[in-house]
């Protein structure tokens, strides 16, 4: 652990520096108030410092004051360690922003001891930020698949359909659902079930590219955004990610698994001005339509003059029975 | 000069004294204090337990000593000579840390009452507190000396 020490006399700092050493720290030591200062304010700061008040150039409690105004990532733990010992000097160091108060001349296991104090301090936050971060990356996550969960994603769908509508570009949806999911849980059991599901959302997001979105949508359903998707190869698009199911088994603890995937596919073009929650309703019929024409195959939410339309050449290029 | 002990007495008693610490030690606390000093003056047991008994450090510290003391005396003397309070408090605060450091007790509390004086507006007890800060350092650097001398070997 590196920290700071602030002395401006060379025999006391030279003092505490090799005490500190011995101790196990990586010691930096300078002389001047400005030189903390300077230390404690960049980004790979020392997170411990013990300060001195009486330095040239700038006091310890000015030193204090900047270091906390001056807002990084990770807190320091400063220490005063001065030869001023009224209560009311040690009541204006800790108000500086100090976090401990020692008296000179130290005692070495004492100084220790509360040094162990800032690291527990410092420990403590650590966790606290490493628990922050995982709580950032978990609550926009599907624990399972670690893809976007339903919150998200619908949200995500909003803000697609309103950017495409206003570009005048077309936003695909797939709403898709692993074929006989329910039998793979009754006969293999449940862990197997989420290898499933682990590998289908791997899939998914592989064949997708960067800028599209994948989230888990229900339980075995997962939804599909691709943003700015070419209306005459969303088809396509869609049969690549049915075939990256089922041209390959899935390996589980309980053997390969080959299994297929419905898909309900939307196209923004298709259903103009429709709202999100329209589009998932159409989307999920089309996938309806899927899993009664056989299962492992894309069906297209048509809307009705469309369907008058070019019922044709959409029905061409989709797999299977129309 | 009750206090200041002759070379060769001390070196009988100080060498098997210093040498029979490690370096990694715990606190010598059953060490007999160096015969006759005066630890109100110079405390070795403090110094030694405060470096953790490594005896490199404490010749360094001596050292160090050794090489500034000098001029902050200067500083104090000159700071004196023109009644610079100012100066006079910021030598005397060094100073009472140092002494403190050194674990000699009665010079940091002469250094302190320096910094005291520093601090106010009277300069009528500067002379006479600068005469007692003098002679508690005639009595201390002999010693201080002479154990840096024993730690060089």
């Amino acid at each position: 652990m590196k920290i700071l020490i602030a002395e401006d006399d060379i025999l006391s700092r030279r003092l505490l520096q090799k005490t500190l050493e011995k101790a196990g720290y990586e010691v930096i030591a300078v002389e001047n108030g400005r030189l903390v200062q300077e230390a404690l304010c960049q980004s790979d700061r020392p997170r411990l410092a013990l300060l001195d008040w009486e330095m040239p150039e700038a006091d310890g409690p000015t030193v204090c004051r900047a270091v906390r105004a001056h807002q990084e990532k990770s807190y320091v733990y400063m220490i005063f360690l001065t030869s001023k010992e009224s209560s009311e000097d040690k009541v204006a160091g800790l108000e500086s922003g100090a976090d401990d108060y020692l008296t000179k001349p130290f005692h070495t296991e004492e100084l220790k001891a509360r040094l162990r104090t800032g690291l527990r301090i410092l420990h403590l936050e650590d966790r606290l930020v490493e628990a922050r971060e995982e709580m950032r990356f978990k609550a926009p996550h599907d624990a399972l698949t670690g893809l976007w969960n339903r919150g998200v994603i619908v949200k995500l769908l909003n803000g697609e359909l309103e950017r495409a509508s206003r570009e005048r570009k077309c936003t695909a949806i797939l709403l898709c659902d692993i074929d006989h999911f329910k039998s793979v849980n009754d006969t293999f059991g449940h862990p197997v079930g989420d290898e499933v599901s682990r590998e289908v959302a791997r899939r998914l997001q592989g064949s997708v590219r960067s800028y599209d979105f994948v989230g888990r949508y229900g339980g075995e359903e997962f939804l599909i955004i691709l943003n700015n998707c070419d209306p005459g190869s969303a088809l396509t698009r869609a049969e690549q990610m049915r075939e990256a199911i089922a041209k390959r088994e899935i390996i589980t603890n309980s053997g390969p698994l080959r299994l297929t995937m419905s898909f309900g596919l939307l196209r923004s073009v298709d259903w103009k001005g429709a709202a999100a929650s329209k589009c998932l309703n159409e989307a999920d019929a089309a996938l309806y339509a899927a899993k009664a024409s056989g299962r492992n195959c894309v069906r297209l939410a048509q809307s009705s003059t469309q369907a008058e339309e070019l019922p044709a050449r959409v029905s061409e290029k989709v797999h299977g029975e129309w | 000069m009750g206090v200041y002990i002759s070379k060769p007495i001390r070196s009988e008693v100080l060498k098997p004294e210093l040498g029979q610490f490690p370096s990694n030690g715990k606190a010598p606390s059953k060490m007999t204090p160096v015969a006759p000093t005066d630890e109100g003056t110079f405390n070795l047991n403090t110094l030694l337990e405060r470096v953790d008994n490594d005896r490199e450090l404490l010749r360094e510290l001596l050292e160090i000593f050794k090489e500034e003391f000098p001029r902050y005396r200067e500083e104090l003397r000159r700071a004196a000579a023109l009644s610079d309070l100012p100066r006079l408090r910021t030598v005397g605060h060094a100073l009472k840390g140092m002494f403190s450091n050194l674990a000699a007790d009665r010079a940091a509390e002469q250094a302190a009452n320096l910094e005291r004086l520093g601090k106010g507006s009277e300069t009528a007890g500067l002379a006479a507190a600068l005469e007692a800060f003098e002679a508690e350092a005639a009595a201390l650097l002999p010693m201080l000396d002479s154990y840096l001398a024993e730690a060089r070997r």
